[in-house]
């Protein structure tokens, strides 16, 4: 059923048409809900992860915001970098399906399409929310765009606790639809009117007797085994995740009702959409840099609405996948120096081009392309325009955690890290230590009073405390 | 009693464990008289032989039977039974409200590779009301209600029983039912009538596992296989052949206990194969996955490629009947004309995809030729030997795919590839790789695969020789690991007749059918049941439809493992 959203402005189209890159940044900021209720307090716990492809140079890292981290500068003073990190528990020779799946697990995979533990936002959402989270949220969110993964474990950033994993949206239109797509429209006393609140009993009567088949055939009595249970409980959980989409209950309407909802966008046309999930071989399909951006920052500013209107809290956002395979087009000038994508990929990607034939240049300013949209992301988050009711911003009341999967041309070292936000619970600077990816997850988690012993599972000890990191 | 006619792979591997048994197996009154218990799926007291749990079964000596994992229906399933059952043809707008099935080792319908995301449950919850907008509710009330669309406890348990029953692909459980009349009563209450009612409890349906996946009985208390009932066999048999549910024919045939016996099973195989519309969706998709097609890239020539293929393969099977595997020799190409052009003949008359001989046309020879195929084979645009290698080990010889090379021999592999003359042809560079101990000890068992497709470039465009001049070779080996004993071959001709008269290749085919059928990946554990499905079908003449029975009279496809 078509829901009739109020709108905080007129209906803007975003992107028109083809070829129309340049259009439309910031083209969401005005879009932005001004009078969005800051749900949200100071002590609202989110976790959000902030993921690129293919690493950085150890060099570069240590060029701080002289090199391809210069986008990260304006963000300085609530940023923890880590520049001497390893994940050498991937093990298994260390190919980017090794490496990808500790990223933000910090335990060694089970197999190509099982992480060895959850990753640390489900680990935060599980440790807070034991019940699920309230009916109002998103469950987890998580979207991207990226090409080439030939499993899960190079293509997805979330893992639930048995090690499955959560596919990322690539679609802003379906971004949007999950996170607004069922904000009701007000009534005049602010809640949804008599027939709508009709037709939401009746959905919710209809998901309900839905969820009640599932589990009757996941419990104990069901005539099914325990891996076709299993089978049955991931889509359980899946309509748990779009319950508040199917069929909210009128609790979570009333209060969705105060969030102002954007305008959906429009995707930008390009293919990336619908290109398998697992790419094959080594195609690398051609995109220009620009159009990759233009949707990249569509994604960043749902994700920087839905935070305000607190939909959702916990999730990850990816800026292309592991050993990703996209051929990027057009001229990128940063740093003093250009970039020519189309003529330096002689192999077809960056990731051959540059990551296996070590072309510390092209490696510099291909990543700070990346880091300039993960700055992005965070410039929308850090808006002082908007406050929460602390009087920060919302990136000050989210814990952002950036990471890689590798470091310099496919070492399983100086894997690059950073927090960000993180409700002013971690000092700001460059540490320049040996650790590990466990050492900075246990600690950005600990603050919140999770113990999560990040690494037993696969016996990683790290170096413990990081001194100096905690405020 | 009639007896059971079996294959002759079968005879000897199926087996009855009598304790307890009554009867023979595969006699016509077993489900009659192992009446269904009440809680058993479809159990309601009285809904007839359908629901009968089969009879124990000994699978061949050594063989292990697929643990019971459920199967959610493909998109293209789910698309198909809706179509066929509430007669709704979803439109490209609905049907992008659901993922498209992922596949990361074979075929989509895997049952271990299936995945459900939020995504998806959200696309089910979403078409469950379009669904029922769309269809035509007065014939469907009429069907599942009659004149009984009062909202009394009578009309609503009818229609819920009814309305299941259709879903469900068998009788609606008593809790079941006891559940949707409760959400019937509730709709009622929230002041809808009975209309609105009911299309409230079918698009509950529509989301519900019981439709979704294919469900049987995996717990009874007692760990054996055993034959799965009428009801689970029907499904079975539906989805291998039509990708759809069962029609009402089939239904009746479960519920009257039929398809618990070989005539009964064949009788119905041979009555399903002949809807020339439904049973093509089944071989396309499986030529689509088999051969990756959907992972073509993206281009001018996808589609085309897709469609030409799948044709070849369609007429294959359902015009020129022919046997399977003489798909690997066949003559015949079905082209555009843009295609045409690209073989070098010149386009036919008329429009759309028309039939060439290939007999004058130079290299080319059978399904793996056709250059879709060999783009799919490829990596990218260029003719790795490696890529195409690892492709025919997995596809057409059924082994497992080698692992990547250890990242401590990057560097090694680095060095190697940059110190190769720039000029060097695929094969040069491979005959070198071969030669080397570090490389060989891995690349002798799937490069010499690719060797005959040389003269193929990375998009199937026919050549002799390379960019460089390279004159380019066609002739090499089948090596010892994949099929026993070394052969050599001169070229694609010699190469096709290795790959037709190979028991490997054979056994190859037979499993990428029997994993379709299924929907589960086999593995060596399995290997004593399927041993013997080549040489079933090829005896009744290798074509699809003997294929099909031989599938449905396995007892891997038969059985179930209870706990």
């Amino acid at each position: 059923m078509a829901t009739t959203f109020r709108k905080s402005m007129d209906r803007r189209t975003f992107l028109r048409g083809a070829g129309t890159v340049a259009i439309g940044l910031p083209f969401l900021e005005e879009m932005m809900p001004r009078r969005a209720v800051a749900a949200a307090t100071s002590g609202t716990p989110r976790l959000v992860t902030l993921f690129f492809g293919l690493g950085i140079d150890k060099n570069q890292q240590n060029e701080g915001f002289a090199g391809p981290l210069q986008p990260y500068q304006p963000f300085a003073n609530k940023m923890s970098l880590f520049t001497n990190v390893s994940m050498t528990q991937a093990g298994g020779g260390g190919g980017h399906i090794e490496a990808s799946p500790v990223l933000f697990v910090g335990e060694k995979k089970v197999s190509n399409s099982r992480a060895g533990a959850a990753s640390i936002d489900q680990v935060m959402k599980n440790f807070l929310h034991k019940d699920g989270v309230p009916p109002t949220l998103v469950n987890t969110l998580t979207s991207g765009l990226w090409y080439r993964a030939p499993a899960p474990a190079m293509a997805f950033r979330v893992w639930n606790p048995d090690g499955t994993n959560r596919v990322p949206i690539k679609r802003p239109s379906k971004l949007f639809d999950t996170l607004f797509g069922s904000v009701p429209p007000p009534s005049g006393g602010g809640g949804p009117d008599p027939a709508v609140q009709k037709q939401l009993r009746i959905k919710r009567s209809v998901l309900d007797t839905v969820v009640g088949q599932y589990t009757a055939l996941r419990g104990d009595t069901s005539y099914l085994g325990a891996a076709s249970k299993q089978k049955l409980d991931a889509h359980f959980q899946g309509i748990r995740e779009v319950e508040r989409l199917l069929a909210p209950a009128e609790t979570t309407v009333t209060a969705m009702t105060k969030c102002t909802v954007p305008t959906k966008p429009t995707d930008p046309p390009i293919a990336e959409y619908d290109r398998p999930t697992y790419g094959a071989g080594f195609e690398a399909p051609k995109i220009a840099w620009q159009d990759f951006q233009t949707v990249y920052r569509l994604h960043a500013d749902l994700w920087a609405m839905a935070l305000r209107c607190d939909l959702v809290r916990f999730g990850n956002l990816m800026f292309e996948s592991a050993g990703g395979h996209t051929h990027f087009m057009g001229k990128y000038t940063a740093l003093g120096q250009t970039l020519d994508f189309d003529t330096t990929e002689a192999r077809g990607s960056q990731h051959d081009s540059y990551f296996h034939a070590n072309l510390a240049t092209y490696v510099r300013l291909y990543q700070h392309f990346s880091q300039t949209n993960l700055a992005y992301v965070l410039g929308k988050l850090n808006d002082p325009t908007f406050l929460e009711a602390n009087g920060k911003t919302v990136l000050d009341n989210t814990l952002v955690v950036i990471g890689t999967e590798y470091g310099q041309n496919h070492q399983l070292s100086n894997v690059f890290h950073a927090i960000v936000g993180g409700h002013g619970h971690f000092k700001p600077g460059t540490y320049a230590m040996p650790l590990n990816a466990i050492d900075i997850y246990n600690a950005a988690l600990r603050p919140y009073g999770i113990d999560a012993k990040i690494g037993s599972k696969t016996g990683v000890t790290g170096a413990g405390d990081i001194p100096g990191l905690l405020a | 009693m009639k007896a059971l006619r079996l294959p002759s792979s079968v005879q000897t591997a199926l087996a009855v464990l009598l304790a307890g048994c009554m009867g023979e197996i595969g006699t016509d009154t077993l489900g009659i008289d192992n009446p269904s218990p009440p809680d058993e799926p479809g159990g309601n007291g009285g809904a007839g032989g359908g629901t009968a749990p089969g009879m124990p079964i000994v699978l061949p000596m050594g063989a292990s039977p697929l643990p019971a994992l459920v199967r959610r229906l493909t998109k293209e399933e789910y698309t198909y039974t809706v179509q066929d059952v509430l007669g709704v043809k979803l439109d490209a707008t609905l049907l992008a409200l659901l993922p498209d099935d992922r596949s990361s080792e074979g075929f989509i319908n895997l049952a271990e590779g299936q995945t459900v995301s939020a995504e998806m449950a959200l696309g089910y919850g979403k078409l469950a009301p379009e669904i029922t907008a769309r269809m035509d509710w007065a014939a469907f009330l009429g069907r599942a209600a009659g004149t009984c669309i009062q909202a009394t406890n009578a009309c609503e348990d009818g229609f819920v029983r009814k309305a299941g029953q259709i879903l469900f692909r068998r009788p609606v459980r008593s809790e079941e039912a006891t559940a949707y009349t409760g959400l019937f009563a509730a709709v009622v209450g929230h002041g809808a009538d009975f209309n609105a009612s009911a299309k409230a409890v079918l698009e509950a349906m529509l989301q519900a596992p019981q439709f979704l996946y294919r469900l049987e009985v995996e717990r009874t208390g007692k760990k054996e296989t055993r034959q799965v009932s009428g009801y689970e066999m029907a499904s079975r048999i539906s989805y291998l052949l039509w990708a759809s549910a069962p029609d009402d024919a089939l239904y009746a045939t479960a519920a009257a206990g039929r398809l618990t016996t070989a005539p009964g099973i064949a009788a119905e195989v041979d009555r399903m194969l002949k809807d020339a519309t439904r049973t093509r969706r089944v071989t396309s998709r499986f030529m689509r996955d088999w051969m990756k097609l959907d992972d073509l890239p993206v281009g001018a020539d996808r589609d085309a490629y897709i469609q030409t293929i799948t044709m070849l393969h369609q007429n294959h099977i359902w015009t020129d009947k022919a046997p399977l595997l003489e798909a690997f020799r066949s003559r015949k190409a079905y082209l555009t004309a843009r295609l045409a052009t690209a073989y070098g003949l010149t386009p036919a008359a008329g429009t759309g995809i028309q039939m060439y001989d290939l007999s004058a046309t130079p290299g080319r020879l059978g399904l793996l030729t056709q250059p879709g195929i060999v783009t799919s084979m490829s990596n990218a645009d260029t003719n790795s030997i490696v890529s195409r290698g690892l492709f025919l080990q997995a596809r057409i010889f059924c082994q497992n795919a080698t692992a990547d090379p250890p990242e401590s021999l990057r560097g090694a592999i680095d060095q190697f590839l940059a110190a190769q003359p720039k000029t060097a042809s695929q094969r040069q560079i491979a005959d070198t790789r071969l030669g080397r101990a570090e490389c060989g000890v891995c690349h002798t068992h799937f490069d010499p695969f690719a060797f005959a497709f040389e003269q193929f470039d990375g998009t199937g465009r026919y050549r002799t020789k390379d960019e460089h001049g390279n004159v380019l070779r066609t002739d090499g080996w089948l090596p010892e690991s994949a099929i026993g004993e070394r052969k050599d071959y001169r070229g694609v001709e010699e190469y096709m007749d290795l790959l037709v008269k190979a028991p490997v290749v054979q056994q190859c085919l037979a499993q990428k059918n029997l994993e379709y059928a299924m929907g589960r990946k086999m593995t060596h554990e399995q290997w004593p049941a399927m041993a013997g499905l080549y040489g079933d079908f090829a005896q009744q003449g290798g074509r699809y439809d003997s294929m099909v029975k031989a599938i449905t009279a396995n007892p891997l496809f038969q059985s179930i493992v209870t706990q």
